[in-house]
């Protein structure tokens, strides 16, 4: 199983930077999220995601330090924590975090909505 | 010369009427870039600019996806729907509309839709925009759905509908909603 590295950018769409580590278990998501597709660009992220918690099988720590995305991605990024809840039913240590603008009151809000929809604590981090 | 005159009216008007954006045309990515870009130039406040260029991505990408008056593209294989978008600055808010082609059929489902989103508070909203978010994709489908209630819950206010009558078969649906300038703590 190889590392899953993507660079993002902010042109006409904005691809979050993606960093998912065999070796340590942590996979950091970050930037911001507006893409022309967006369940094809997500897609390897859940599989990496499953193939992990198969194949590897050790503690995840999931950093978001997502900003924005649209409610496209949104869907998206609660299937990954949807699939992190799986893990954790099945034994596996996760471990979620998000960081957080300290203005930004409706990320909070929207962070809260998915801890509740995955029911999956998620530790916020302001800065 | 009459045009001269007409445009030079037409630019007055803008300015009189407050009118900050004023598109019309294909909903192109290109196009929502640069107007997206414009966004963020005009407002300081970052969170009232957050929710200023959420809303508007939200609005474009209804116009791109569902718009009944398309423009085909064949470089990209894809089809972009045509409508208008306009953001008013006012003192006190912003006020953000966007405008399309719907078929008949639909106007019922959308006047609805918003009815019911106005009608609920900050939490029953959250609540059915979780449950709107669990559903299962339907094939074609093209968002999540939940654009119009994550709208209403970043304005903190309510969904305007203004449905006209075009031909036979299509009505003209404009959507408005304002972003006040002061930001209240809790939302609404």
């Amino acid at each position: 199983m190889e590392d899953l590295k993507i660079i993002g950018e902010k042109n006409i769409f904005f691809i979050p930077n993606v960093n998912f580590s065999v070796e340590t278990g942590i996979c950091e998501l970050e930037g911001e999220s507006y893409l022309e597709n967006t369940f094809q660009f997500y897609a390897p992220l859940l599989k990496w995601l499953e193939d992990y918690m198969v194949h590897v099988n050790k503690p995840i720590t999931f950093h978001f330090g997502l900003s924005y995305f649209n409610t496209s991605s949104s869907r998206s990024i609660l299937d990954i924590l949807n699939t992190l809840k799986q893990y954790e039913q099945q034994g596996g240590s996760v471990t979620v975090n998000w960081r957080i603008r300290d203005w930004d009151q409706d990320m909070k809000q929207d962070v809260e909505d998915f801890s509740i929809d995955a029911n999956l604590p998620i530790h916020t981090q302001n800065y | 010369m009459d045009k001269k005159l007409n445009i030079l009216a037409f630019d007055e008007n803008l300015e009189k009427d407050h009118i900050l954006v004023y598109y019309k045309g294909p909903f192109i990515d290109t196009v929502l870039a640069s107007i997206g870009n414009r966004i963020n130039e005009i407002e300081m406040n970052p969170l009232l600019n957050k929710k200023v260029f959420s809303i508007f991505l939200e609005l474009a990408q209804n116009v791109s996806y569902y718009s009944e008056e398309r423009e085909h593209h064949d470089q990209k294989s894809k089809s972009y729907g045509r409508g208008s978008f306009l953001i008013y600055d006012w003192a006190s808010h912003y006020s953000l509309t966007s405008a399309n082609l719907i078929k008949k059929s639909w106007a019922t489902i959308i006047t609805e839709k918003c009815k019911k989103i106005n009608s609920l508070d900050v939490d029953a909203l959250r609540q059915w925009k979780r449950e709107l978010r669990n559903q299962p994709m339907h094939e074609g489908q093209l968002g999540a759905n939940i654009g119009l209630i994550d709208m209403a819950l970043k304005a903190g206010s309510p969904l305007e509908v203004d449905i006209t009558p075009f031909d036979e078969d299509y009505d003209f649906f404009a959507l408005s909603i304002n972003v006040s300038k002061t930001i209240n703590n809790n939302n609404i």
